[in-house]
C-alpha cells in the first residue's frame, strides 16, 4: 500500500474468513478504491497515529472510515475506539462498529466513546452485502464531514 | 429461705399465739371472776357484821327475843358465807386471817350464846342497858371488841381481794397491749419476710422479662435469692440459653440458604454468560460456512452443475437454520438476564399488532382475527410482545393447512389473576405431549411439515414464569389447539 496515498477505508479484524468476506462485499459494492486491513487494535493505533510498523506514514492523511471490530486480540476495540475519539487529529474520522455482538453493554459503551454507527454482522451473507453496501454508501458517499 | 416455707411460718406462728393468748384470757378471766365472787361474799360478810353488830346495839340498848333471833340468823348466815369463802382462798395470808376470822367468830358466838343464856335467865325483867350488870357489860364489851377485829380482818380481806383483782386487770391490760405490739410486729415481719421479697423478685422478673424481650439473650436473672422466684429465674434463664442456641443455629441456615443462594445465582449468571458468548462465538464460523459457500455458487456457477448448486443450497438453509437456533438460544438467554420494566400494557394493541407482524399480509388476510375485550395487564412491554408473537405466529403457522382460518384471542381478570388465551382452529396436537410443548427445543410436528426453531413456547413459557404467572394448552388433533398463559392482576 502506499503510505501517501489517501485510503477510503480502514478495516480492523481479526478473524482472517469475516476480514475476507468484509473486503469481498466492499469490493462487490464497488464503493471503497482503497481498503487497509489490520489485524489487531494495536496495528490500528499504530496505523492510525504513524509510529511502530507505519513510523513515517503522513498522519495528516487518514482513513475516511473506520470499521473496527470489538474483539481484538492485544487491545480491544474499545480501546481503540477511546484513543482515536481522544485526539484532536483523529476524533474526527467516522468509526463504525462492525462486530458480531448484540450486548446492550457493548452498544452503550460504543455510543458513549463517540461511536458513530453500531452495526450487528448478519450471518446470512446476503444481508451482510447489503449492510456493508448501505455503510459504505452512506459513509463515504452521503455523509458530509466538517 | 422459700416463700412458702415463710408463709407456713407465719401462719404457725399466727395459730400458736392465738391459741396462747386463748389460754392466758379465758385462765385471767376464770381468776377474775372468782376473785369478783370472793369480792361479793366479802361484801355481803362486811354488811352482815355490821347488821350484827347493829342489832346487838339494839339488844344492849333494849333486850328483845326477836333482834336475838335476828343476831342468830345474822351468825348462820355469816357462817355460810365465811365456808363458802373458805373453800377458795388458798393464799397463806389470806387462810391465816380467815382462821382468826373463823374463831373470832366462834367466839363472839360462844360469848353471845354465854349472854343471852344469862340474860334469859334473869327474866322476865325488863332489861335494858341500864339495869345491866357488871358482869354483862364485861361480855358484851368483849363482844364488842372481837367484832371490831372481825371487821378489821373483814377489811384486810378484802383489801387483799382487791390488790389480786388489780394485779388480774393489770395483766389483762398488760396481755391485750402485748397482743398488739406481737401483731404489729408480725406484719411488719411477713412485710419484710415475705411481701417486699415477692414484690422485689416480681419486678426484677419483669424487668429482666423486658431486657430479654428486647433481644438481649445474653442476659442472667440472679438467682441469689434461694426462693420460688430464683425458681422462675432459672426457668427463664435456661429459657433464653436455648433460645440463644436455636437463634444461633437459625442464623447459621440463613447464612448457608444466603450462600447456596449466592452460589446458586453465580452459576447461573456464569451459566447465562457462557451461552450468551458460545451463541456470539458460534455465529463467526456460520457467517464463514454462509458466506463463502453464496461466492462459490456465484464465482463457481460454471463448474458446478445442477446437484452441486443444490448442495450448497442446503448448506446456506442449514447454516441459516442454525443462526435462528442460536438467535432463539440468545433471546433466551436474554430473557434472564435483563430485569423486568413493569408498566400498564395495553394487551388488546399488542396483540393486534403482534399479529399483524407474524407472517406476510397476504397470509394475515385469509384469516378471521377475533381479539375480546382484555384486560390490560402489568408487565414488561418488550417481553410479553414476545409472548403474543410467538403465540400468534404458532397459530398461524399451524392453521395455515387447515381449511377454518380463524384465530381468537380472549382474556379475563379473575381474582387476582389475569388469564389470556390464543385459540386457533389448525392441526393442534395430542394432549400426550402437552407436558413437551414449553420445552426447549422440542417439537410435536415433523420439521419438514412445519418450519421452526422449537423455541418459541419455551420463550413464552421463560416470559410468563418470569413476571409470576403460569402457561398451559389444550388441543385436539386435526381440531386446533388453544394457549393460556396467566399474570399476576396486581397495582392495574
Amino acid at each position: 500500500m502506499d503510505g501517501k496515498q489517501a485510503v477510503d477505508i480502514l478495516l480492523v479484524e481479526d478473524n482472517p474468513n469475516d476480514a475476507e468476506l468484509t473486503l469481498r462485499a466492499l469490493k462487490k459494492s464497488k464503493i471503497a478504491n482503497t481498503i487497509i486491513h489490520v489485524h489487531d487494535g494495536e496495528e490500528a493505533l499504530e496505523y492510525v497515529f504513524a509510529r511502530g510498523r507505519y513510523e513515517g506514514r503522513d498522519i495528516n492523511s487518514q482513513p475516511r472510515l473506520m470499521l473496527l471490530d470489538l474483539k481484538l486480540p492485544k487491545v480491544d476495540g474499545l480501546q481503540v475506539l477511546k484513543e482515536v475519539k481522544a485526539d484532536p487529529r483523529t476524533r474526527l474520522m467516522p468509526v463504525v462498529i462492525l462486530t458480531t455482538s448484540k450486548e446492550e453493554n457493548d452498544i452503550l459503551r460504543s455510543y458513549e466513546l463517540a461511536a458513530n454507527s453500531y452495526i450487528v454482522k448478519p450471518v446470512d451473507f446476503d444481508k451482510f452485502i447489503e449492510a456493508v453496501k448501505e455503510l459504505g454508501l452512506y459513509w463515504l458517499l452521503l455523509n458530509v464531514m466538517p | 429461705m422459700r416463700i412458702r416455707s415463710l408463709l407456713s411460718l407465719m401462719f404457725r406462728l399466727a395459730l400458736a399465739l392465738t391459741a396462747a393468748l386463748l389460754i392466758v384470757m379465758s385462765v385471767l378471766i376464770a381468776r377474775s371472776a372468782d376473785e369478783n365472787r370472793d369480792a361479793g361474799i366479802l361484801a355481803k360478810i362486811r354488811i352482815t357484821l355490821l347488821e350484827r353488830l347493829i342489832l346487838r346495839s339494839e339488844i344492849y340498848i333494849y333486850y328483845t327475843d326477836r333482834a336475838v333471833n335476828q343476831v342468830y340468823e345474822r351468825s348462820s348466815q355469816l357462817e355460810k358465807l365465811l365456808a363458802e369463802l373458805g373453800k377458795n382462798k388458798t393464799g397463806e395470808a389470806e387462810a391465816s386471817i380467815l382462821g382468826e376470822f373463823v374463831r373470832e367468830n366462834a367466839s363472839i358466838n360462844s360469848l353471845f350464846s354465854k349472854l343471852v343464856t344469862f340474860m334469859q335467865n334473869s327474866l322476865p325483867r325488863q332489861v335494858t342497858s341500864d339495869t345491866w350488870g357488871t358482869y354483862e357489860k364485861l361480855l358484851f364489851n368483849q363482844i364488842l371488841f372481837k367484832a371490831y377485829v372481825l371487821s378489821d380482818d373483814a377489811q384486810r380481806l378484802e383489801s387483799i381481794n382487791r390488790a389480786r383483782l388489780d394485779v388480774i386487770n393489770r395483766g389483762i391490760a398488760w396481755l391485750y397491749a402485748s397482743t398488739l405490739f406481737v401483731l404489729l410486729s408480725m406484719i411488719v415481719l411477713s412485710y419484710f419476710m415475705i411481701a417486699r421479697k415477692l414484690a422485689t423478685g416480681i419486678e426484677l422478673l419483669g424487668a429482666g422479662m423486658v431486657r430479654i424481650g428486647e433481644g438481649d439473650l445474653d442476659f442472667k436473672l440472679p438467682l441469689n435469692t434461694g426462693d420460688e422466684i430464683a425458681d422462675i429465674s432459672n426457668g427463664i434463664n435456661q429459657m433464653t440459653t436455648s433460645l440463644k442456641l436455636s437463634l444461633v443455629s437459625i442464623k447459621e441456615l440463613e447464612r448457608r440458604v444466603a450462600d447456596r443462594t449466592e452460589e446458586l445465582q453465580n452459576s447461573n449468571r456464569e451459566l447465562e454468560a457462557f451461552a450468551y458468548s458460545v451463541a456470539h462465538d458460534l455465529r463467526a464460523p456460520l457467517r464463514s460456512i454462509d458466506g463463502f459457500t453464496k461466492i462459490l455458487e456465484e464465482e463457481y456457477e460454471q463448474v458446478l452443475d445442477d446437484e452441486g448448486r443444490r448442495l450448497l443450497k442446503i448448506i446456506r438453509t442449514a447454516d441459516q437454520n442454525m443462526d435462528a437456533l442460536i438467535g432463539a438460544l440468545l433471546e433466551i438467554t436474554r430473557i434472564g438476564k435483563t430485569s423486568l420494566s413493569l408498566q400498564r400494557v395495553d394487551m388488546r394493541t399488542m396483540a393486534t399488532t403482534a399479529f399483524s407482524q407474524c407472517a406476510t399480509p397476504e397470509v394475515l388476510s385469509s384469516f378471521e382475527f377475533v381479539v375480546g375485550n382484555i384486560p390490560d395487564a402489568f408487565a414488561d412491554p418488550l417481553l410479553i410482545e414476545r409472548v403474543w408473537v410467538n403465540l400468534l405466529s404458532n397459530a398461524v403457522k399451524y392453521s395455515t393447512p387447515s381449511t377454518v382460518h380463524k384465530i381468537e384471542v380472549d382474556g379475563k381478570e379473575y381474582d387476582d389473576m389475569l388469564v389470556y388465551s390464543v385459540t386457533d382452529c389448525g392441526v393442534g396436537f395430542n394432549e400426550l405431549f402437552v407436558d413437551k410443548l414449553f420445552g426447549m427445543f422440542q417439537r410435536l410436528h415433523d420439521a419438514r411439515d412445519f418450519q421452526g426453531s422449537g423455541i418459541g413456547l419455551a420463550i413464552v413459557k421463560r416470559v410468563v414464569t418470569r413476571h409470576g404467572g403460569t402457561v398451559w394448552a389444550k388441543g385436539q388433533i386435526g381440531k386446533g389447539a388453544s394457549f393460556h398463559f396467566s399474570l399476576p392482576g396486581r397495582a392495574l
